[in-house]
């Protein structure tokens, strides 16, 4: 029994092997595509080009202006005279935001009128534009914050204000790349694992080499374990490597157990690879194979997997939608694990989802194969 | 007896692939399926080796019943398909390895048959090659390697020779008689080339999934019923037709420039060339000679 099933893994890691192409691929993809999309696609609005146009030329003017400067947020592109300019910049896409003070801005504020002041945005990135605004008046209310206090101290009066605190744990400069990156571990692996999987034994049905194997003393599921085994171990090197990539490169902590990690881990590459599996018994064609396991698993994990898009802000109905989908539930573990430390306890949910998925898919597969051979 | 079947049928739906075919084969023989693309051939060896189910019928492999308990047959039977099926990133040994090794063969048992059997193909220099890298003819001999590896009772070879030069078929059905001969191991084939049916102990002629005639190579040519006379003359293509219509010929066709005749016991030499002289071919002789199995074919192919 055991040997019969060492002999199939032992082929199809020589194979694996002689195929160096695939070999790098599969370890190696996973750790690329998450270097890439974790610089490309960071959520983080920073460095917005802004063109300032200050007509006051006053002290506090000059403030604004260098308050404005001194967080990451903006980066000046240059001062223009006027409004005409200022909107052209825009127009040429020189700026994306741009800043007119008033010439009576300063008169304004002393005086204790308003001190009027104009944001223009280009609202063609509706995200970009939205976080430049938010900045723009948090640092303006800043701005109105330290004046009044400043006034009520000379004044020797009291000005009720409400002052906010805040708190962030987890991920206390809200980066969106912490997010990003346990997201799209899950997100490779569903899709690398599934695929590969799936082209391994569909390429054998297609040469006609399982028909071989089928007529020998050995079992489907024998030569369905003995194949996958390889493919599950170079998927967790690939998850390995990404969480060292993660670390290294994009500061992702990991504070959780190493050892609830890799339970969720093993359990949701369980359910990419019988899902890979459960492909493999309906495809005959390895282009249909990957078409099938393209479509499955690609869009659905990006869009509905809470990788991306988070899944409280969905629609009701897409929000039900997210629950077939594996990779939603080891996001979960993999944020809560590696950024909060949670145990198993917190996580029952997510980790019984995930056996489920896995009992189901490779269940299914196997009751296939049962039913219809692999052939 | 190697194969017993009695009254096989296979259907695909509506249609019969195999209908109603019955056949024994003894052990140690080589014994051929021949026919057409389509004929049933195929399908007949995947239900004996219990890659297909029959619809209905009996059969019997190796002492077996296939209907009851088909994977009770696989560790006596070695099968080898018409893709030739191996691994083509791994070595000629890799390759005999793995199948040594599903088959339950290991350690120095499995070394020293790997060993046997290379030297029987004569690959003995091609153990360390990539599979994918050997000619066709090596290809095709390492699937057969795989096949007997691991000494089985009964070897199923599905048209083990197509898409392989002449040359090659001859060395290959040289070391299939090897391994019918010297190990004692029954080897059922399939095969559309006529010229293969010579090597079989016994053939099966096959047509739209039925069995249209039966026995040795010298029996099936004896036993036709039909005279052949291959007559030198100058004739055209256009006049095929006209030589047809004569009484008592059958067939006729063109061989370069002769004009191979079938034809009735009851027609003889002399009144055949009476009839073409007739209609003004220029003809000398005619000789009757021995028919082929493609003749037998042919005959048994227009009934």
């Amino acid at each position: 029994m055991i040997s019969k099933l060492l002999t199939i893994m032992k082929k199809e890691a020589l194979e694996l092997l002689r195929d160096r192409l695939s070999l790098l691929t599969f370890i190696f993809l996973p750790s690329m595509l998450l270097f890439l999309y974790g610089y490309a696609i960071s959520l983080d609005v920073k460095h917005i080009k802004v063109a300032i146009c200050d007509l006051d030329r006053s002290s506090q003017s000059r403030e604004l202006t260098r308050k404005l400067f001194a967080s990451e947020y903006f980066d000046s592109v240059g001062e223009v005279s006027d409004e005409q300019e200022l909107d052209e910049m825009i127009r040429k896409g020189r700026a994306t935001a741009g800043i007119l003070i008033y010439p009576d801005f300063s008169r304004g504020y002393l005086s204790g009128r308003t001190a009027p002041l104009l944001f223009i945005l280009d609202g063609s990135n509706a995200q970009s534009a939205q976080s430049a605004l938010t900045y723009l008046y948090g640092i303006s209310s800043d701005f109105q914050v330290a004046a009044l206090s400043e006034i009520s101290l000379k004044a020797g009066i009291k000005i009720p204000a409400a002052e906010l605190r805040d708190r962030v744990w987890f991920n206390p400069r809200m980066e969106s790349s912490r997010n990003l990156v346990t997201g799209l571990m899950a997100f490779v692996l569903m899709i690398v694992a599934a695929i590969a999987t799936t082209l391994a034994i569909v390429r054998e049905k297609e040469n006609g080499s399982i028909e071989q194997m089928v007529v020998t003393p050995v079992s489907p599921l024998q030569i369905m374990l003995g194949k996958i085994t390889p493919y599950f171990i170079l998927a967790v090197i690939a998850s390995i490597l990404m969480i060292i990539l993660a670390r290294l490169i994009f500061d992702v902590p990991f504070v959780g157990s190493a050892f609830v990690f890799a339970a969720g881990l093993l359990l949701f590459l369980l359910s990419a690879l019988g899902l890979g599996l459960l492909i493999s018994t309906i495809a005959a064609s390895q282009q249909f194979a990957f078409t099938a396991a393209s479509f499955i698993t690609i869009l659905p994990t990006q869009i509905l997997s809470g990788f991306i898009f988070p899944i409280e802000s969905m629609p009701r109905v897409i929000q039900y939608f997210t629950y077939i989908i594996p990779a939603r539930y080891f996001i979960e573990i993999c944020r809560s694990v590696m950024l909060k430390g949670s145990g198993f306890l917190s996580l029952w949910h997510d980790f019984a989802a995930l056996a489920g998925f896995a009992v189901f898919f490779i269940g299914l597969s196997v009751m296939r194969i049962r039913v219809k051979g692999l052939i | 007896m190697a194969v017993s079947a009695s009254h096989l049928v296979k259907k695909f739906g509506d249609f019969a692939a195999v209908d109603d075919v019955s056949f024994n084969a003894g052990d140690g023989t080589i014994f051929g399926f021949l026919g057409a693309n389509g004929a049933g051939k195929t399908t007949t060896i995947r239900m004996m080796c219990g890659l297909l189910m029959p619809t209905s019928g009996l059969l019997t492999v190796a002492g077996v019943d296939i209907l009851k308990d088909p994977e009770k047959v696989r560790t006596r039977i070695g099968y080898m398909s018409q893709f030739f099926s191996l691994y083509p990133d791994l070595t000629v040994v890799e390759n005999l390895s793995f199948f040594g090794g599903i088959y339950g063969l290991r350690g120095t048992t499995l070394e020293r048959r790997i060993d046997e059997v290379l030297l029987e193909l004569e690959m003995d220099d091609m153990r360390n090659r990539i599979a994918s890298s050997l000619p066709l003819g090596y290809k095709q001999r390492l699937g057969l390697g795989s096949a007997a590896l691991h000494k089985p009772e009964i070897v199923f070879l599905d048209e083990p020779t197509s898409g392989v030069d002449p040359l090659c078929r001859v060395r290959f059905w040289g070391f299939i008689k090897k391994l019918a001969k010297r190990d004692g191991i029954t080897v059922i084939v399939s095969t559309h080339f006529l010229n293969e049916a010579e090597y079989c102990d016994h053939i099966l002629l096959m047509n739209a999934g039925r069995i249209v005639a039966e026995g040795s190579p010298s029996s099936l040519k004896k036993g036709l019923d039909f005279r052949i006379f291959e007559i030198e003359a100058e004739f055209r293509l256009a006049e095929l037709p006209v030589v047809r219509s004569f009484p008592g010929v059958v067939d006729a066709y063109a061989w370069g420039r002769v004009l191979r005749v079938t034809a009735e016991p009851s027609l003889d030499a002399d009144a055949l060339l009476a009839n073409l002289k007739s209609t003004g071919l220029k003809a000398d002789s005619a000789k009757e000679v021995k028919p082929t199995l493609e003749d037998v074919f042919i005959r048994h192919y227009e009934r």
